[in-house]
Formats: structure tokens, sequence, C-alpha cells
């Protein structure tokens, strides 16, 4: 069963749901897929209890994720929400699953918003349950109001780290301390970036008094090296990464991120040309100042296109709106010009802040080759470092071979929180040998409940091919 | 310059590389990418008498041994699980092609039987109880498709074949007594040639001037996640479009020829969304359990395959000392014991079973009459 | 937490209390029951870590299908079994039938 819409925007969050928003304002039937029960992304998410609910917060993200939300309700906007795809086809048949079983959705126009996912530089340990992202934190507190854990130590890095620490803080929680891979250069230097957006600059200062305030111990150029624990989290070793100091702290919660990096299997499954961009999250999808990508009728907006941030994704994505809506005829260049200039010139001025964030964020990819032999990298499979430098000897030279050697991103997570890691250590042993740094895209992109694929059938319905000569 | 260029680094190749190594041969496997990363990485590696062709059964029962004692001749390990084989049948009309293709495989020598719905349901718990009844094999199995490459490039070294990954061949022609091997630098030369390029057979005879077209086929394969156990044979069906097995460490890969679309000259080929739906439901139908599962993975790899379905294994005609090994249908069961046998016709001893001569696919050497000719007019106005 | 535990689930038969608008794994979590399952490969203790659907370590039974916990909301007498889809706390070898 195929639906037909004039424009597909895969991801409701602020740049996906602002896509939508546009080209419906200029006449065009859009369907909008999450995988959320509700819009809103990461970043503005919506509140699912009733006490985060009717928690009366000044919390920006909140408030822009209800307008946006309200905004899409009063929209012809077709919302397809607990929805996962997991196929697209040029141009462009997208496969998805929901409770209410399979869908086949098809348009001449797709706007990819898939949004970022977060990265951990792994470290002894990191499988032992009470570890958990940073992204994580951010998400139960946005919809729950809340915060689990007892003991809990916060790290990792970049402006996400002490808007965790500083939210726990709100919730009447007390972290055991607070570990940032930064130095106070690296701050200092962000700072400047910061002040281009004067709000965000006052909310990042006054997170980190109400932390110095708090006495909350703050360890600065510091990392996780092991999670000690058997069943559940005990305790936390950390290091000085200036004097090789290490010491232990006991946590039963542990919540640590090092930036994220795009949501990008669909955008490499249809073929859209990507470049390398560490500062970015590691790669980017290439696109022009509409939005539109190699691919023709693809277009990109926000974070899964590339890390920018949750402002420069909303700009984004009505960029892309207006962009699939002109392509399509329901503007004409003019007014097309006319309502691009507002979010082109606040994109503009976003640049620099987004640029000092993604920095404080970006993966320390020269800390991977000091990972330990023991270290998991692949969760999914329990594939070590020491697995992976054993199939380098064995021959393995390119992210797909390291594969088939190991089964290395074969499990559910289909490479997500390995991949990249793996590349890194590849390349570090065969630097620029130009082989396959990446995973072969494939659908299905998200692991798919066989009972959503098939569906209710008939045996005799199945099309079976004419059988092989004998 | 070499005793042996091996052009093509599949299972094919690999296997004909190994034993000429072992025979004597100073040996060079070239291969445009990686060893065993395309039809031979990528297949279900199913080892099964059930879908064999009958013609080819002969050979299966002897490579199934080989298989079965890999390490042995291989030296390491590929995942081989000996288990029985099911082809199940759920309509009358499956029951009837079932009983036909059993009976004709079981006279080529394999040993299959017919049993019923009961007997079959005790050999695999986990089958749909509505089947009619199947054909049983005692010894198929499986091995793990991608490991195929690991294991052999092991033995190769082991057995002191030059092996030249990325390396594509780009042109062949016969200098003398010898065989000149173009490549993107220097050039290679070996007084034997052995054409093992799967899909890529065809481009590579028309080096050599010779017209035989190899059909493409892009065959589609999925995988669940690693799952408790829900099956512990080989699975089929009457008409031959699933095969389905689980893997001791869990998954369960789903196949059977469904097609994906792909282009054997871009070298790309994916999925698609009826195949792959398709493919599942037929796979759900036959071990309910599979409900439960998650499919985290589906992918393609091309097939060769010659207009009647028959290898093209042995000499190349017109060119003495250019042999070609491919197209075997099912080419992963029988692959080592058809490079046994191509080895010997190589090393110039009589093969232990007869090849598979590719002239019975080429055109008559003679111009066919053309019925405009002004000599045909005359006689037939 | 203020919340009103209205909803009950079972978990390992077992009754658990939590409130409308949880999923599945925050519910766990609320309760300290960190441990949900073991690594198929290598069988080690896990539990949730990415909360945003992408890491797959939350996929346990629920409801007799396998579902990321994270992304599963509450409903009232959902039954919850803390393994995955290979087995879990309980079973430790492929021979022992989950």
């Amino acid at each position: 069963m195929t639906t037909a819409f004039d424009l597909l925007v895969i991801g409701a969050g602020p740049a996906g749901g602002n896509a939508a928003l546009e080209a419906a304002s200029a006449g065009l039937t859009v369907a909008l897929i999450d995988e959320g029960t509700a819009a809103g992304g990461q970043v503005w998410r919506a509140p699912r209890t009733a006490q985060a609910t009717r928690n009366r917060t000044q919390d920006p993200d909140r408030t822009r994720g209800d307008d946006l939300r309200a905004r899409l309700a009063a929209s012809s906007v077709r919302v397809f929400p607990a929805t996962q795809v997991w196929d697209a086809r040029p141009q462009f048949h997208i496969s998805c699953v929901s409770d209410d079983g399979a869908q086949e959705l098809h348009a001449p126009r797709l706007i990819l918003a898939t949004g970022a996912i977060e990265r951990v530089l792994p470290f002894e340990g990191w499988t032992t349950p009470g570890v958990f992202g940073l992204a994580a934190a951010t998400a139960v507190m946005k919809s729950e109001k809340a915060l689990f854990g007892r003991d809990i130590v916060i790290a990792g890095q970049g402006p996400l780290l002490i808007a965790v620490a500083a939210k726990a803080l709100d919730l009447g929680l007390r972290p055991r301390a607070i570990i940032d891979r930064s130095h106070r250069g690296d701050w200092l230097r962000a700072t400047a970036g910061f002040a281009r957006v004067p709000s965000m600059l006052a909310t990042g200062a006054r997170w980190m008094s109400r932390l110095a305030l708090a006495g909350i111990p703050y360890h600065r150029r510091s990392e996780v090296i092991r999670a000690n624990g058997d069943t559940t989290l005990r305790s936390v070793v950390i290091r000085d990464l200036g004097t090789g100091a290490t010491r232990e702290i006991e946590a039963d919660t542990l919540y640590i991120g090092n930036g994220l990096t795009s949501a990008d299997e669909l955008h490499r499954l249809l073929g859209a040309a990507q470049t390398a961009d560490l500062l970015r999250g590691g790669y980017r999808t290439t696109r022009d100042d509409r939005c539109r990508s190699s691919v023709p009728g693809l277009y990109i907006a926000g974070d899964g296109g590339g890390v920018y941030g949750a402002l420069p994704s909303a700009m984004q994505g009505k960029i892309a709106g207006l962009s699939a809506a002109c392509d399509h005829g329901a503007l004409c260049e003019t007014q097309f010009a006319a309502q691009v200039r507002g979010p082109q010139r606040k994109l503009r001025r976003l640049e620099t802040f987004a640029d000092a964030s993604c920095r404080l964020m970006q993966f320390p990819q020269d800390a991977t080759p000091r990972m330990s032999p023991q270290t998991i990298v692949c969760r999914c499979e329990d594939v070590s470092r020491a697995d992976i430098e054993k199939a380098m000897d064995d021959g393995a030279r390119d992210l797909n071979q390291l594969k088939h050697f190991t089964r290395l991103g074969m499990g559910p997570c289909q490479g997500r929180m390995c991949g990249l890691t793996a590349a890194a250590i590849l390349s570090h042993r065969h630097a620029g040998s130009g082989t396959d740094t990446r995973l072969t895209p494939r659908s299905p992109v998200r692991p798919v409940e066989m009972t959503q694929l098939i569906g209710e059938f008939d045996y005799d319905d199945i099309p079976v091919p004419k059988p092989a000569p004998l | 310059m070499y005793d042996l260029a091996v052009v093509g680094g599949g299972i094919h190749g690999a296997s004909v590389a190994l034993f000429a190594a072992r025979g004597g041969m100073d040996v060079v496997l070239l291969e445009a990418g990686a060893l065993a990363r395309q039809a031979s990485g990528t297949n279900a590696g199913t080892l099964t008498m059930q879908m064999t062709r009958a013609a080819l059964i002969p050979y299966a029962l002897k490579a199934h041994e080989m298989w079965v004692n890999a390490p042995q001749w291989l030296g390491h390990d590929v995942g081989v699980v000996a288990c029985d084989g099911l082809s199940l049948a759920f309509t009358e009309a499956e029951e009837k092609l079932l009983s036909d293709r059993a009976g004709a495989r079981s006279a080529a020598g394999a040993p299959i039987n017919l049993v019923t719905s009961a007997e079959a349901t005790r050999i695999e718990p986990g089958v749909n109880p509505t089947i009619r009844m199947a054909s049983h094999c005692a010894i198929d199995g499986y091995a793990n498709a991608y490991l195929t490459g690991l294991a052999y490039r092991r033995a190769l070294k082991d057995a002191g074949v030059t092996i030249r990954e990325y390396t594509p061949v780009t042109g062949l022609a016969a200098s003398g007594t010898r065989f000149e091997l173009r490549l993107p630098d220097q050039g290679i030369t070996a007084a034997q040639v052995v054409l093992t390029g799967g899909v890529w057979l065809e481009p590579m005879l028309r080096w050599l001037d010779i017209r035989l077209p190899i059909k493409t086929l892009v065959n589609q394969l999925s995988v669940t996640e690693r799952t408790g156990p829900v099956m512990r044979t080989v699975l089929g069906i009457a008409s031959g479009l699933l095969s389905l097995k689980q893997f001791p460490h869990g998954t369960v890969v789903i196949g059977g020829g469904w097609q994906g679309e792909g282009n054997r000259e871009t070298g790309h080929h994916r999925t698609t969304h009826a195949s792959t739906v398709g493919n599942a439901r037929l796979a759900v139908h036959a071990i309910p359990a599979l409900r439960n599962t998650r499919l985290v993975r589906s992918w393609t790899g091309f097939e060769a395959e010659t207009a009647d379905a028959l290898p093209i294994v042995g000499p190349v005609p017109g060119h003495p000392g250019v042999w070609v090994s491919g197209s075997v249908h099912s080419g992963y069961t029988s692959a080592p014991y058809i490079a046994h046998c191509l080895t010997q016709a190589i090393l110039g001893r009589a093969p232990e079973m007869p090849l598979f001569p590719m002239d019975r696919l080429l055109a008559p050497s003679l111009p066919e009459a053309d019925p405009f000719s002004p000599e045909q007019q005359r006689v037939h106005p | 937490m203020t919340e009103r535990l209205e909803i009950r689930l079972t978990v390992d038969g077992a009754p658990l209390s939590c409130a409308a608008g949880q999923t599945v794994a925050t519910a766990l979590l609320a309760n300290s029951r960190y441990l949900l399952r073991l690594s198929p490969n290598a069988q080690t203790p896990r539990g949730a870590f990415c909360m945003m659907g992408a890491c797959q370590e939350c996929a346990i039974h629920i409801d007799g299908g396998l579902r990321r916990a994270c992304q599963t909301e509450v409903r009232d007498g959902m039954r919850i079994e803390l393994r995955g889809a290979a087995g879990g706390i309980a079973a430790r070898s492929p021979d022992n039938p989950t």
C-alpha cells in the first residue's frame, strides 16, 4: 500500500518540523515521519509524564518544542509518529513500519532531517549497566523532569556536559563529580564564539557559576579510563590528561559523552555525496545554499547532514522546506528569495556560535590509539581493540573486511556505536590507504521487527518467482 | 614468470590456486577487490544436495565430504556444520514438485528420501505443522560464507601462493608459449592462466574474442540478530525459493535466490522491498518462531549463470593453456571438488570426474546461411 | 519524584509501578533495575545506554516481542522479561533454550 505526497520529511526535530511547516504553508502535501511519539527530536523533546508537563520551566528548548508541536497540529502536515523508516529508494519510495503495520510512502522530493546520535570514546567497562550517554541524561530530564542514579558522575566534553550537570542540580541532585576532557583554554577560546549569541552565553555562564557555588568537584583536562562493577556500576576511574594521575570515584551512575555524529544512514543509502569533516561530527553531506544534496530531489537539513546544533538546524529546516516548495513550483524565485532571507541571515549569525560549540564537542580522535587492548569497541558483538588488531594482522585493511573477520558491525546497532571508532583504529595502522572507512550502507537501516515487516499475508499470495532449473 | 595465473579470487579461483600450488606450481592469484568478497563472501553458505542440479549431485557429494573435512585440506575453519536438510511442501502442487525433484536428485546419487509431516516435525520441531510432507537429506549443512576469505587467505599464504588483491586484470594476450596479463601497473606473465571471474567471465572471455553470454543474477539475503534457538536443520522449499538456517552463534540467514537489483557493469547492487518482504514471509511461514525476531541486515551478491544453467569448467577452446571455471550454480557447495578436478587437468592428469567444456555454449564456427543472400534467393524465391 | 505511579507492569513476573508517559527503560531505571540482559557473544551484563533508540542495548522482551525499552511507552498490564534476543540473564549457553 503506497501513499503519495508532494514531499516526504524524515525526522520531526527542529529541522524536519520546520521544513515540513514551510513546505505545507506553500501548499505542498507533506508527510512528516518520526520515530518518536511527538515532534521535537532530541533537543526540543516533548514532556512525557504529568510531572514534566505541568512543570513550569523557562527552558527555551521546551518553549520552542511546544511551539513547533502546536504549529504542526494546526497545519496540514500529515504526521506519522512512532514510525520507523527502514528502507529508502530513489525517487523516493520509503518503507516504514509502526504498530499499525508496514507502509510505503512515495514522493518526488525528500528532506532528510534525521539528526545526530552521541559518540562515546570507549573505555574499559563502558558496557557495564549504569553507564549511560550524556544525551541520555538530557533525554530523560526533558521527558520526565527526573534523573536516575544516587552517586552520579557526569563526564565528557562540550556544552552538554555543563547543561546536564546544572540541570541535575536543578532537580535537587548532587553529582559526585564532573569530569571534563577540555581545559580552561578550550572554554575560553569558545567564549568568543558563544558571545555571538548573548542569551546562550549568559545561560552557560549561569550554569558554570551554579556548579561552582554548589561545590561540585570539577576535574578539568581529565578522562574516564575505567568503569568498575560487574552487573552494575560501582566506581569510575579517571585520569588527569596532563599529569597522568588517576583516582577512583564511587558511583552507581555515569553519564558520559564525547560529542555528536550525524545519523546519516539514509543519506548514504541514497548515494548523497559526503565529505569527511571532524568538526561536523565525522562526515557531512554536501549541499548547496538551498539545502540540495548531490541527489536530485533530495534535501538535507539539520544535524543529520553534519552537526551544527539545534538553532542552526531549525534554520536549515526552513530553508530546505522553502527550497523544496520552490523546486516544486509552489513558490516563484522572488517569493523564495524573500522568505529565505530571514533564516539565511539567522544561520549566518549562528555560524560562529555553532562552530565554537562543535569545537568543544569534537571527538578526541587522537585518543583512539591509546585505547587498551581489552576495551570493547563493538558492543553488540563484544569485539575488542585486540580483536581488531588481530584482524588487521590477518590482512583486514578496510572496515567491511574488518566486519567479515570479526563480526564488528553485524549486530543490531548496525555499526552506529562502533563504526567510526573502528575506522579510526584502522586508519591509525593504515593511514590514508584509501579503502572503505565506512560500513556499506544497507537496508534495513534499523532492525525491523519481523511481525511489522511481513504484516498479514496468505501463503498463496507470496509471489514466488519461477523455480530454478533442475 | 609464473607457472599459473589465476584471475578472480572467489572460491573457485582460490581453490584452484591452492591445489595448483600444492601440486608444485608457482601460482599468482589476482583479485580486483578483496578475496572472496563477491559471490563467495555474500552467499548463504548452504551446503545442500536439495538445491543442487541433478547433474551436479555427484560433484556436490564429493565436495560435501571435503567441506566436512575442511580442517584437513583447507587447514582452517569456515564454520562448517553438517546437519539434516528438509525441503518443505505446503500445497498439493508443491508435493508433486518435491517428489519429482527429490526423485531426480536421489537417482543421481544424493541420499534424499521423502518423509511425512510427522517425521519432518520430529526432525525439525520448529517447522510449521501445516506442511504436507518434506524431502529429507541427512548430509546437508552449511558453512559461514564470510569466513571463507579469511580461511583461504591463510591457506594460500601457507601454500606459497602470491596473492595480489586490489589488482584488476584488464587484458590477456598470448605471447609465444606464454601469456601476458595486463595490470594497472606492471604486467605479469604466466605459462598457463585460469579465468575464475564469476559474473565477469563474460568480459574476460572477450579478451580472447570469445562471446559467451553469462547472466548476472543478483541474489538477496537477509539475517536476523543473534536469537535463541528456533531451528536446527537447513530448510528449503519445493520451489527452491527458500533457504533458511540458524548459525551456531544464533543468527538466522534467510535466502533462496530472491532477486535484488544490480548491474555487472557498474558493480552496484541492492535489495528490493518486494524481495525482502516476500523472502521474510516464506521464512516465517516455514519457522513460525521467527515472528519474534528482528531483521538487522540484508544484502545482495552477484551469481553467474550460463544459458543452460550448467557450469563451464575446463580448457578454453582455441587457447591452449587457458582454462575457465565458474557459473556452477550452488557453486559454493561444489567449488572445492570442481577445483580439485580442474587442477588435475591443469597439472596434465586426467580429471577424476568429467569437466564441463564450454564448447557446448559457443556459436558454431561456420557462419549461418544468410536467407537474404543472392544464392539463397535463387533457391528459395 | 512526585509522580502518580498508576501504571502496573510485571517484570519477570514481579509487579512494578510507574507513571504514565514513562518508557519501559525509565520505569526500570527509576526502580534501580539497571541490568537488563546479557550480551549474546560474551554473555556480559548489559543495560540501557544511549536512551535514544540507537544502541539497541535495551532491546528486551516486552509483551512477548523484542522491543527497545527506551522507545516503548509503558501500558498497564505490560509484561516485561529481562532477557534480550539471544537469551538473557537466566540463559547462559546457546544449548539452554530460552
